[in-house]
């Protein structure tokens, strides 16, 4: 029971992080592989500021806030790009990223990782319990949530729709193409550096591993499977990508051939997807895939 | 003002292509105007760089009696600009209204607006949206997706979105193209009503009857140059002209 | 600066295997119109297939070469036929991910047969041969010539195929226009199943040659495909000597920065992709790609 739900919690953050992917990628249409690093940002912000006493709370904005930073920072680029060339400038990011986590040992720790990352206190209990926790975190995620689903079903959304579409087209509309995909940046980064920051607290440890390729895969098959552009999509993608080694456990499987089998699975899942049903459980059809 | 448009020493340069070769003509506010030319003229890499896809390599554009050669594509449209594509650019996934509704300006479409109550003013705009799919008919596929609309009424919506913002100048790139003759008289019909409610109208068009009965003046370019300017009448009896379409030992 | 002609000659070593998968990758992505991300993973597969041939299944090195040769070619046909084939025509988005998805299952089909650690195909108590040239300045191991000798001599072939065999014609064709080489009477399907095929024989003659110079694992097909990526995208895609230079840059800047330094080495990727990002803000389309205005009059 315990176990359970410390999953969902774990469901509740990734589904976060899968929605604020989702943006960028499903909704605006950028080949945005960077998304872990901006969320590791995130996470390696909150754990050494709340490691250092900062009040909880404001760790996690200020989670945010840097990782948004490093969100425009990514975007600037990214602006002047053709899709796969920001494929790979947002890859290359991710790997910079990643080997800035392991080289800044001052900072943070390098592959040694940063331990003991507090859970929050309220009232004067700090909450270690996973029940305790889950409360917590699903009423900060939902609140997130909400804030998103507004957003995603707005005007606001409906334009970046159509400048994912047919960028040309918006612009003799009106529209100002620089503006709406900086602004999809820093949503998309403030919330899932909180994110970040959530994951951080929920695992207790982080290092450069959790925030690396195998992690990009992860993300990026959440967001296809669960379908681009669809906000319950990323959240059925979330759900049913953390199943899924959960599964595997049932079944009589030697440990040492869980971990590629589950990323066998992963692969398959985004192949048969790719070819059959590009856009998701619940993806709607887009032009992203049609010449 | 009596020009709305004045495109000054326009060139425009791919590689070694000479698209557009210092081309100058002016458009007067509140006409039907006119861009002929045979394929290659650079018609469409003109109607690009009015609308601020393209940049000039040398040459300047003035809008309103406003500089707007440095201007960007999306600036230029906030300015009152609209144009309408040869391919057919309406938004395939949206409905025939939607496709509308974006083209509106004060759409409530910025970031923060998402927390206002954007649903009042959206269903206003819907309303707007409405009236001018009853100009041509259209209002019963409102709800239908722009994909399920026929090439034809595809054509009118582009038309129509060009109109919906209110922009002082329209550009209309092939209008009738691929479109049968009563729809064609429709569309007649459209833009002079567009003329009647103070719009520019500036059509590039392969379709002569069309042309010469709807346009007051006609520009004629031919190889990135504009070759000639004035009335129907007058252009058909151009030798110039003649030579340009027809080529020289048929003048 | 005693260990720079050491460093120059490692730099060049690392050039010559990015080239041999870079080459491939380029000419993929001119007619595929999309980046392969399952490239590397075929070259390390080679990697591994020759493993089984050479170490498990007892075979001579030119025998086992062969073996895997023409399978990593199949398995190149197979992909491509029957996964990237479908989805051609459909916008970047969908091949791109999709050779991400099979660049997983291939590694995690090796990892299942291999087991996930490292391998090598040292012989038991063999050392390998080593030279020292270059007035004793230099270390070079057999090996390492023969990547440099064979990456040459196989895109040199690649250069004069492309430029005077009646297919390497029709793979540039193919590559420029799918549809005008249609109508000129060039098979397309038929020429795209060559190149993915020639490309996967590269990239696979190309693993083998790392395997054999140092460990190989699982993990390292996507570190291979995301160079050869930077690579073919610096030097501009689509283009051969584009790819080439671009395999020049990374395997220069790579070794020469850390081993002129006192930058250590686990910063290896963080400067090589800092590079490229830094390149591409100042030519979008790559070094040899051109500007805006040359790409929009193609």
């Amino acid at each position: 029971m315990d176990y359970i739900l410390f999953i969902a919690t774990l469901v509740a953050i990734y589904s976060i992080l899968t929605i604020t992917m989702n943006i960028l990628v499903g909704y605006i249409g950028i080949l945005y592989l960077a998304h872990p690093a901006v969320y590791g940002v995130g996470a390696y912000t909150f754990a050494i500021l709340a490691k250092g006493g900062t009040n909880y709370f404001l760790a996690l904005l200020a989670a945010g806030a840097v990782a948004t930073i490093l969100g425009l920072i990514i975007a600037m680029p990214t602006l002047k790009l053709k899709s796969h060339y920001i494929g790979m400038s947002t890859l290359g990011f991710l790997i910079i990223c990643h080997g800035l986590f392991i080289n800044l040992k001052g900072i943070t720790r390098g592959a040694l990782g940063i331990p003991g990352i507090p859970r929050p206190t309220i009232f004067g209990e700090t909450l270690n319990t996973n029940l305790s926790f889950f409360i917590f975190t699903i009423i900060i995620t939902t609140v997130i949530g909400i804030i998103l689903h507004r957003i995603l079903h707005s005007p606001f959304s409906k334009t970046m729709e159509i400048i994912r579409e047919d960028e040309t087209a918006a612009k003799t509309l009106g529209k100002n193409i620089i503006k709406y995909k900086l602004q999809a940046f820093m949503i998309t980064s403030f919330f899932g550096g909180i994110g970040g920051g959530l994951l951080a607290s929920l695992l207790g440890y982080i290092s450069p591993t959790n925030f690396n390729i195998d992690e990009l895969v992860l993300i990026l098959t959440m967001v296809i499977i669960g379908g681009m552009a669809s906000f319950w999509g990323s959240i059925v993608g979330a759900t049913i990508i953390i199943l899924i080694p959960e599964a595997l456990k049932f079944l009589d499987i030697a440990p040492a051939l869980i971990g590629p089998l589950r990323y066998g699975i992963y692969g398959m899942l985004i192949i048969l997807f790719m070819i059959y049903k590009p856009n998701g459980i619940l993806g709607r059809r887009t032009n992203v895939f049609s010449k | 003002m009596t020009n709305i448009l004045e495109i000054q020493g326009i060139s425009k340069t791919f590689g070694g292509v000479h698209a557009v070769e210092q081309c100058s003509f002016s458009v007067k506010k509140n006409s039907i105007t006119g861009l002929i030319g045979p394929n290659g003229a650079g018609k469409t890499t003109m109607f690009n760089l009015i609308s601020g896809l393209l940049k000039s390599t040398e040459g300047s554009i003035h809008f309103k009696d406003q500089d707007i050669t440095n201007f960007t594509a999306y600036k230029r449209a906030r300015r009152g600009l609209a144009r309408s594509y040869q391919a057919i650019r309406v938004f395939p996934e949206m409905t025939a209204l939607d496709n509308i509704v974006v083209a509106f300006g004060n759409n409530k479409e910025g970031l923060f607006q998402a927390f206002t109550p954007f649903r009042r003013h959206q269903r206003r705009l819907e309303c707007k949206a409405m009236k001018l799919l009853e100009l041509v008919g259209l209002e019963e596929k409102a709800h239908l997706k722009a994909y399920e609309l026929s090439y034809g009424q595809k054509k009118l919506l582009e038309i129509l979105r060009a109109k919906a913002n209110n922009a002082e100048l329209i550009l209309l790139d092939e209008p009738t193209a691929g479109i049968n003759p009563t729809l064609i008289k429709k569309i007649t019909t459209l833009i002079r009503q567009f003329q009647k409610e103070g719009h520019t109208i500036l059509i590039v068009e392969h379709n002569m009857p069309f042309i010469m009965d709807l346009c007051e003046t006609i520009i004629v370019m031919d190889r990135g140059h504009n070759i000639a300017e004035g009335k129907p009448k007058d252009i058909q009896s151009n030798k110039e002209v003649l030579e340009a379409y027809l080529g020289k030992s048929h003048a | 600066m005693e260990i720079l002609p050491q460093i120059l000659v490692i730099s060049i070593i690392a050039s010559a295997i990015y080239a041999l998968i870079a080459a491939g990758l380029t000419l993929t992505f001119g007619t595929l119109e999309f980046i392969n991300f399952a490239h590397g993973e075929i070259a390390m597969a080679g990697a591994f297939v020759f493993l089984y041939f050479f170490s498990d299944f007892g075979l001579g090195i030119f025998p086992a070469l062969i073996v895997t040769t023409l399978i990593i070619a199949a398995l190149g046909m197979f992909i491509e036929r029957t996964t990237f084939r479908p989805v051609r025509d459909k916008q970047e988005f969908i091949p791109l991910v999709l050779s991400i998805g099979i660049s997983i299952l291939i590694s995690a089909a090796v990892m299942l047969k291999f087991g996930g650690g490292s391998h090598t195909y040292a012989v038991a108590n063999e050392m390998p041969t080593v030279y020292r040239i270059w007035n004793e300045a230099v270390i070079i191991s057999q090996t390492q010539i023969v990547i440099i000798l064979s990456s040459v001599v196989l895109i040199s072939a690649l250069f004069a195929f492309l430029k005077y065999s009646k297919t390497g014609k029709a793979i540039r064709a193919v590559s420029d226009n799918k549809q005008v080489a249609a109508i000129l009477g060039i098979n397309v399907n038929r020429t795209i199943v060559i190149l993915f095929t020639i490309a996967s024989g590269l990239a696979a003659i190309a693993g083998i040659l790392i395997a054999f110079d140092q460990n190989l694992n699982p993990r390292m097909g996507l570190q291979l495909s995301i160079k050869a990526f930077a690579a073919i995208i610096l030097g501009g895609v689509g283009k051969l000597h584009g790819a080439i230079l671009g395999a020049i840059i990374i395997g220069f800047s790579e070794n020469m920065i850390v081993g002129l330094t006192n930058i250590p080495s686990s910063y290896k990727s963080t400067i090589v992709f800092t590079i490229f990002i830094i390149v591409l803000i100042f030519k979008p389309y790559g070094i040899f790609g051109g500007n805006k205005e040359e790409v929009e009059s193609r």
